[in-house]
Formats: structure tokens, C-alpha cells, sequence
């Protein structure tokens, strides 16, 4: 099958969702963010990477996520992310936009209003 | 051979050059990169070609910035604060130091001339020439340390200095007029004071004008600049 990559002004548009669910799920660091939604979308999202680390920190200046520095494996810095009920709220308010956008889509593509 | 951590080095350099990074954001984006890099080689790749990927995948030093000024306002700014401090203080420096060599020497000629007007001279000379010589001789003393980075690391020796210079070159000063008056006669000093009071108020008006001509032609200088399109 041949991969199409998505659009940037969608995969701009669905970052803060993205990585909202994704620290829903569990704390994680930017690196392992990057990894998750790679495979999550069969390699179809690409980012710059680097582009993760502004966006993490508004979020963290809009109080949605926590963010601390731990010490990795071989003594390595390595900043942590995790959802705090503030980024929960939002979660749950992202989600029920984008359900909206999917069900429109859906309705029209399976032909209901044709 | 290929030195991961100097290759690194080199990388944080870049990033740093463009303003909006912060070290704390280097520091960040750093473990990216190593665990990319890590990832990479055991995928087969070497390490040469596992940086290259990972450097290309985390982006331009300049877009990079762009979107990292827009959430680090307020370190930035002090980060600018800090750098116009130390400019201040080292202009501070550069200027005191001039007038105290200019002052010191026009002393010295007044006493061995007995006359105002040429201890005048000396001083108006020496105040224009000593800070120009000083910035100058600095410029080659960079220039043959090699890197300008290796020389602003130094930051807090250098402010040692220049604050232990400011304390110094007024006390010294102090001392010098009471010294002065019991060398000479006492109208011989009062000219001098009165070449001093007028070359202090014309560089008062002309220093500004100066600062606003010298931008003025940066300006100009940058504008003619052609772009540099790839």
C-alpha cells in the first residue's frame, strides 16, 4: 500500500490533540511522543521534530500539562510530561470536537444526505 | 574517526547562534537526538548517518527558533537584559579607563610644561586615541584567541574586572587631584579643570550624535548587503 503523507495543516491542527491523549495514557518524554505517533499512524504523520518542544511548553504555560526533569540512563537529563486535570478538561473538550468533524465526514462519504 | 559527542557540540553551537533557543531547550532536544541516533545505529545505520538523519528529522536551527521565541518571551528578555548590562559595563570600562590615562598624562604634561593650553591638548588627544587603541588592540587579542565564543565564556572574569576597574579608576582619580594642587599653583590647575569641563561638555553633545551617525551608516552598510538566495 502506498503511504500518503498527511497534510501539514492537519497534522498542525491535531497536534495539541495528539499529544494531549497521548500523555492521557501515561507520562512520557518528547522523544517517545515522536515514536508513539509515528507507528500510531503507520508512519503516515510526519513531524519536525524539534517543532514538539515549543508546542509542549505553551501547553505547559497553559497549565494543561506538568513537566519535570528526571535523571535518565547514563545519567542523561531527560524531561518529563504528564496530563494534569486541567489537560483532562481539554481532553475531553478536543474529543468532542473532533467527533463532531468525524461524524459530518462520516455521514457525507456513506452517502446519508445523497 | 567519528567523535558523536564533538559532532553534537558542533550542533548545539548552530542552534545557539539563532536567538530563541535556550541552553534548557538544547538540553531537551539533545536526549532527542542521542536517543535517535541510538535507535538509528542499532538499525544498521552508522553513526555518521544516524546524525545526519536525526539532526534532519528535529529541523532547521531557524524555524526551530521561530516557534521557540514565540513561548520563551520572558527568558529571552532577560537574557537580552543581561547582554546589554554587560555591554554598558563594558563600555563603562573602555570610556574610564581612556579618561583616567588621558587625565593622568595631562597632569603629568602640566606639571612638566607649566601650561594649560598644551596639557589641554594632551588630554583632548589622548581621551579621542586611548579608547580607539584600547578597542583595537581587544580586537586583535580576540581574533588570536580564535573564537569569540571561547572569550565570552570568560563572562564572569570579565566582570570582575571591569567592576574592580570601575571601583579603582575613580579612587585613583580622587587621589590625583589631591595631589594635583601641591605640585602646581593653584590657577594653573583651575585652567586645566576649565580644558576638562569643556572637552566632558562637547563629548556630551557629540558622543549621541556620534552613536546616531555610526548606526545611522550600519544601517546603511546592511541595507546594500545583497540577498543571499540559494
Amino acid at each position: 500500500m502506498e503511504a500518503h503523507m498527511l497534510n501539514k495543516d492537519l497534522v498542525a491542527a491535531s497536534s495539541t490533540p495528539l499529544i494531549l491523549s497521548i500523555l492521557g495514557r501515561g507520562e512520557s518524554y518528547g522523544y517517545e511522543i515522536i515514536q508513539q505517533i509515528r507507528s500510531l499512524s503507520d508512519e503516515q504523520m510526519e513531524w519536525s521534530e524539534g517543532m514538539l518542544y515549543p508546542l509542549l511548553h505553551r501547553l505547559e504555560q497553559e497549565g494543561l500539562i506538568t513537566a519535570e526533569w528526571r535523571t535518565a540512563e547514563q545519567g542523561r537529563k531527560r524531561k518529563y510530561y504528564r496530563l494534569n486535570p486541567q489537560g483532562r478538561v481539554r481532553l475531553q473538550e478536543e474529543k468532542k470536537q473532533w467527533e463532531v468533524v468525524q461524524r459530518i465526514l462520516t455521514k457525507l462519504w456513506e452517502g446519508a444526505y445523497v | 574517526m567519528f567523535d558523536l559527542d564533538m559532532q553534537i557540540a558542533n550542533w548545539r553551537e548552530q542552534m545557539e547562534a539563532v536567538e530563541g533557543i535556550l541552553p534548557e531547550n538544547l538540553d531537551e532536544m539533545e536526549d532527542h537526538l542521542r536517543l535517535q541516533v541510538e535507535a538509528l545505529e542499532e538499525a544498521g545505520l552508522s553513526g555518521e548517518e544516524a546524525l545526519w538523519v536525526g539532526r534532519h528529522r528535529l529541523g532547521e536551527a531557524q524555524t526551530l527558533a521561530e516557534e521557540f521565541r514565540k513561548v520563551n518571551g520572558g527568558p529571552l528578555l532577560l537574557t537580552r537584559l543581561r547582554w546589554m548590562i554587560f555591554g554598558y559595563l563594558a563600555l563603562e570600562l573602555l570610556v574610564s579607563l581612556g579618561f583616567f590615562l588621558a587625565y593622568v598624562l595631562g597632569q603629568v604634561s602640566l606639571v612638566y610644561a607649566q601650561s594649560p593650553e598644551i596639557a589641554g591638548i594632551v588630554y583632548i588627544l589622548l581621551s579621542a586615541c586611548i579608547p580607539v587603541s584600547i578597542w583595537l588592540g581587544l580586537r586583535q587579542v580576540l581574533r588570536a584567541a580564535g573564537s569569540r565564543q571561547l572569550f565570552l565564556r570568560q563572562r564572569r572574569l570579565w566582570l570582575g574586572v571591569v567592576v574592580v576597574a570601575l571601583v579603582l579608576l575613580p579612587v585613583l582619580q580622587l587621589a590625583s587631584t589631591y595631589l594635583l594642587p601641591q605640585l602646581l599653583s593653584m590657577q594653573l590647575v583651575g585652567q586645566f579643570y576649565k580644558t576638562l569641563s569643556i572637552t566632558s561638555l562637547v563629548t556630551s553633545i557629540g558622543m549621541p550624535l556620534f552613536l546616531a551617525g555610526l548606526l545611522a551608516w550600519l544601517e546603511a552598510r546592511r541595507k546594500v548587503k545583497p540577498l543571499d538566495v540559494a
